[in-house]
């Protein structure tokens, strides 16, 4: 956890991306591995295995809240919600990505 | 990482812990991990899969579920003490990478909690720890409150028929005991010695709770009569000493003072008395015969007495009723032991508050005030380099925090790092300064205490004890804590933005200001600001000793021996005194190597025994006691060759000024200013106040010389005292301080002196025996003390705020090599860089400096009483201080600057 390493930059990634499904409107698990297949064109694929552990953290830290509703099929289904600091989040999430995109764009960039 | 089992066993533990928090999150898992397998389940059925193929691959896809509930749980708890370990096995992992660092921040902050807790001991033990005696608390130490018409009020002790009306009548007290110090030679169980004792009345030991070691202590039928009761009891070390630990010295007797005393008990080991240096015990009622012949009827008040407060009383209570007792036992006592148109009260106060004087306790709050400053600035110190370091990071810290590291998360990772480092090196501190209390001890020639008439111990020695250890433990743990949070909340302060984008371009203007207001930037003025006050402190000290060594004390100190002699007045009285003195002086005279010897009743540079002046022909005003105050000395006829003295006018004593010649008296030059300013005063006729034979006009005596100034009183600047000297053989006591003037090194003769001056009275031992150039070492030894501790404290100041300032500077030219080459690369001269570099890095330094300056014009007067001829805002010692702070901080700048433009400006641009 503390040693800097590919999880961590995914992980991170990961939850942005959560934040950004749930931008769209509260959503349940399954719901947001979908919208974010659709959403990347099906370029990205997230395991179950990542996705309710991010769900957790994302929760604990107060940028989600979830409950108990009725999915569109009638089942029984655990929703997922944006909070006012899950938005302010992601808004500073993304100005670092777009940062973070850019200077590594110009870096491969160089001498091109 | 942990292995998978370990990691398994604490999630484990952990849901043990939360058992419906437990049952609802695991409820939670499965229904949604049912959920979502449906879900996925329906999509391959829609793909066109069979519904047994759709589900066994939503599960596969799923992977392994128990897995990722393992995960999810770990995310779901807070991990908070999972995390800390990591973060310390991190921080561990850190220091290994750079143990210079480590060890700078550790062994600062080491150094300052070790130095704070054992100043903490000195003063507890001097000041708070109560006096090693049971219930000491309700102990209280009774005196006697003159007030005179004029309004002054003197403290004084007791006269013995004062106590025994006292003691019948004090209802606030159960006991009342009375004890006065005195010195008692003992002869048996080997060589003649001179040993520390107490006369004490058969409630001193009840009212210590003292059970003796062996045989019993005094008894009420000790106190009944005069010279009915010739016991003693002996101090355990004493016991051991000269009687070898003999049970049987029970019943023995033994010779004190040339007086046959039965030994009837042994104190216990340790116990040395209320003066804490007693070996020897008599009855109050042997005080006649031992001592004084007019002990017990006299009434001058020179008898310390102490009460137990009875069960129900406090001090208040005591006080009150010490108010209305003190004019009553003066209204009891016969007309002639009555103070004529004086107010005499009584009061008491607490034995632990009597041992030590309010400029004694000032001068420990002083010391213990400069190490916590000392200590801050250690602190600081670190605090400093872990937020170097923490700077140094930014980019880290940005990128952890833009990849979701939460903020709480972040404080604790960089704050767990100071933590072990500050946390190791202040736990480290405690222990040493734990180990190192009992043998800290402020050295006794240096205590400057002057408890109440000299008869209590000091009790001051220090002892680890627990007080002291949670001292340190508390102070240890703050230290910690305020290293270690001030460098990490500071760190995770920094947006992300801005640390990532200081970090892509290092040479933004301003980036790495030296003048910009920064956390660094407010440390080093603070450090300066300490190192202000403290090297201020030094200065004064170290100014003040060197002006006390400059001071010329009126004698040549070298090739001189000084002793005491202390026969008994009962031994030998004031009328036989200068027949003893002479055989004395004539027998000193005929050890090889002496040149010249005398007598007088007090050392120089320790107190003089003193009288008031009546000049013939002048007004005598209607109190002798009204007199100008003057000290008074009786010497012997090579007094003023023997200490080398200089005469300055008229003659010096003869042989021939006897008790059969006409009365003569030597003044010193101050005398001669102050009483006879502009005149002659050879030829004048003086007579004294009281306390010799020259107190009535009819026994004046004629002034027949001037000498120089001796300083008889020890140095506190103020001016010396006007002397008087007259022949030891016109009036003496026995009890002399001795002068030899050697030719030899005076204290190869000590073993022949002792046996001259055994040839006169056989068993006569020498007291206190010390050249007077060890004296004179004595009585500078409090500031030589203070100067080369407040010196010491001074100089880790300096370095330390040099260090910080240095640590800052060289960090923002680090920074900044990019600009030094753009300016280089443009012709700009290396003198111009490092001007700019030290004028930038002088500005928090020249901050602090302001505000210590102030600091310490506030704070110097606390330390007048320890100075001697300087004020406490001394011009020079400001303005040296003011000069050397600044001239240390701009090395501190030059180094890095210098660095700086040395770096090639080439490498300096592609550094980037």
């Amino acid at each position: 956890m503390a040693e800097e390493s590919r999880d961590d930059l995914l992980q991170g990634t990961l939850d942005m991306l959560v934040l950004k499904a749930l931008r769209l409107g509260p959503m349940h698990g399954w719901g947001i591995t979908e919208r974010l297949e659709r959403g990347s064109k099906n370029a990205l694929q997230i395991g179950q295995g990542s996705l309710y552990p991010a769900l957790y953290r994302l929760e604990r830290n107060g940028y989600i809240a979830s409950s108990w509703g009725v999915s569109d099929n009638n089942r029984r289904a655990r929703f997922y919600e944006l909070t006012a600091t899950g938005r302010a989040h992601l808004v500073a999430e993304r100005q670092a990505w777009r940062r973070m995109a850019r200077a590594v764009e110009l870096v491969l960039a160089m001498g091109e | 990482m942990a292995s998978p089992l370990i990691h398994r066993m604490r999630v484990k533990l952990a849901f043990l812990i939360g058992g419906a928090r437990r049952r609802e999150l695991e409820q939670r898992l499965a229904d949604e991990t049912r959920f979502h397998i449906e879900m996925a389940t329906e999509r391959h059925v829609r793909s066109g899969m069979s519904a047994a193929d759709a589900r066994r691959t939503a599960l596969a896809e799923f992977g392994g579920r128990e897995r990722w509930k393992d995960e999810a749980r770990d995310e779901y708890r807070s991990l908070f003490v999972e995390e800390l370990g990591q973060d310390i096995r991190y921080a561990l992992r850190g220091f290994r990478r750079s143990p210079a660092f480590t060890a700078a921040v550790a062994g600062t902050l080491a150094a300052g909690v070790a130095a704070l807790t054992l100043a903490f001991g000195v003063v507890d033990a001097a000041v708070w720890r109560q006096p090693p005696f049971a219930d000491a608390a309700h102990v209280s130490l009774l005196y006697t409150k003159r007030t005179a018409p004029d309004g002054t009020t003197r403290t004084e002790r007791w006269s013995y028929p004062r106590i025994q009306l006292l003691r019948k009548s004090a209802r606030a007290f159960s006991l009342v005991a009375n004890f006065s110090p005195t010195t008692l030679n003992i002869v048996d169980g080997g060589d003649p010695e001179s040993v520390q004792g107490e006369i004490v009345s058969s409630q001193y030991f009840p009212l210590l709770r003292v059970v003796m070691h062996r045989g019993r202590a005094f008894e009420a039928a000790d106190d009944d009569a005069p010279g009915r009761a010739p016991v003693a009891i002996l101090s355990y070390d004493l016991w051991r000493r000269r009687f070898d630990g003999d049970p049987a010295v029970l019943g023995r007797v033994v010779t004190v003072n040339g007086f046959a005393l039965t030994v009837v008990g042994v104190a216990p080991r340790g116990f040395r008395g209320i003066t804490d240096k007693a070996e020897l015990w008599v009855p109050t009622t042997m005080a006649p015969s031992l001592t004084y012949p007019e002990y017990l009827t006299t009434n001058q008040n020179f008898i310390s007495v102490v009460g137990r407060l009875a069960s129900g009383a406090d001090l208040g209570a005591a006080n009150a009723e010490l108010a209305t007792l003190g004019p009553r036992i003066n209204a009891e006592l016969p007309p002639n032991d009555r103070i004529p148109d004086e107010v005499l009260t009584s009061a008491a106060v607490s034995l632990n508050a009597a041992r030590l004087d309010a400029s004694t306790r000032r001068a420990l709050f002083v010391l213990l005030g400069a190490v916590a400053l000392l200590h801050m600035l250690a602190c600081a110190n670190a605090i400093n380099l872990l937020l170097g370091r923490a700077a140094a990071r930014r980019r880290e810290a940005s990128l952890r925090a833009a990849l979701g590291g939460t903020t709480g998360r972040l404080v604790r990772h960089y704050g767990a790092e100071a933590l072990v480092a500050a946390g190791a090196g202040s736990a480290f501190g405690v222990v040493v300064a734990v180990w190192l209390a009992p043998f800290v001890a402020v050295p006794a020639n240096v205590r400057y205490w002057r408890n109440f008439f000299g008869s209590i111990g000091a009790f001051d020695t220090p002892a680890g004890g627990a007080r002291v250890a949670l001292f340190g433990i508390a102070i240890a743990m703050t230290t910690a804590l305020v290293a270690a949070c001030v460098p990490a909340v500071g760190l995770v302060n920094l947006d992300a933005q801005q640390g990532l984008s200081s970090g892509a371009r290092s040479a933004a203007p301003g980036g790495a200001s030296l003048r910009r207001p920064s956390a660094r930037g407010a440390v080093v003025a603070l450090e300066t600001a300490l190192a202000v006050l403290l090297v201020v402190v030094a200065g004064l000290m170290v100014e003040s000793f060197s002006r006390m060594r400059q001071t010329d004390i009126g004698l040549r100190t070298d090739h001189l021996l000084t002793f005491w002699v202390r026969p008994s007045e009962v031994a030998i009285p004031p009328r036989a005194a200068p027949q003893f003195i002479s055989k004395l002086i004539a027998s000193i005279s005929t050890v090889p190597g002496v040149v010249a010897v005398s007598v007088d009743g007090g050392m120089p540079l320790s107190g003089s025994a003193s009288s008031t002046l009546i000049v013939m022909g002048r007004p005598v005003p209607p109190r002798l006691d009204d007199a100008p105050p003057i000290d008074r000395h009786y010497v012997g006829p090579d007094h003023f060759k023997t200490l080398g003295v200089p005469l300055v006018r008229g003659r010096v004593f003869t042989d021939a000024d006897d008790s059969e010649h006409p009365r003569v008296a030597i003044i010193s030059e101050t005398a001669a200013r102050r009483f006879w300013p502009g005149e002659n005063p050879i030829g004048a006729r003086v007579w004294f106040g009281g306390g010799s034979s020259f107190d009535r006009p009819d026994s004046s005596a004629e002034i027949v010389g001037v000498v120089g100034d001796v300083a008889d009183e020890p140095l506190d600047g103020r001016p010396n005292r006007a002397s008087f000297y007259t022949p030891y053989k016109q009036f003496s006591y026995a009890t002399r301080a001795v002068f030899v003037r050697t030719s030899i090194d005076p204290v190869a003769i000590v073993p022949a002196v002792r046996k001259a001056v055994a040839s006169v009275v056989p068993g006569l031992p020498l007291y206190d025996v010390q050249t007077m150039e060890e004296r004179a070492g004595g009585s500078w030894a409090r500031h030589r003390f203070d100067a080369i501790l407040f010196a010491t404290f001074g100089i880790a100041a300096l370095v330390l705020a040099a260090v910080g300032t240095y640590a800052v500077v060289a960090y923002a030219v680090g920074r900044r090599t990019r600009e030094m080459g753009i300016r280089m690369a443009l012709g700009a001269r290396p003198e111009s860089v490092v001007r700019l570099v030290v004028k930038e890095g002088l500005t928090f330094p020249a901050v602090g400096l302001a505000a210590g300056i102030a600091g310490a014009l506030a704070v110097t007067r606390l330390l007048a009483a320890q100075l001697y001829g300087i004020g406490a805002t001394d011009l020079r010692v400001f303005g040296a201080t003011a000069g050397l702070l600044i001239a240390v901080s701009a090395l501190a700048c030059v180094v890095p600057a210098l660095r700086a433009t040395r770096a090639d400006p080439l490498e300096a641009l592609r550094s980037e």
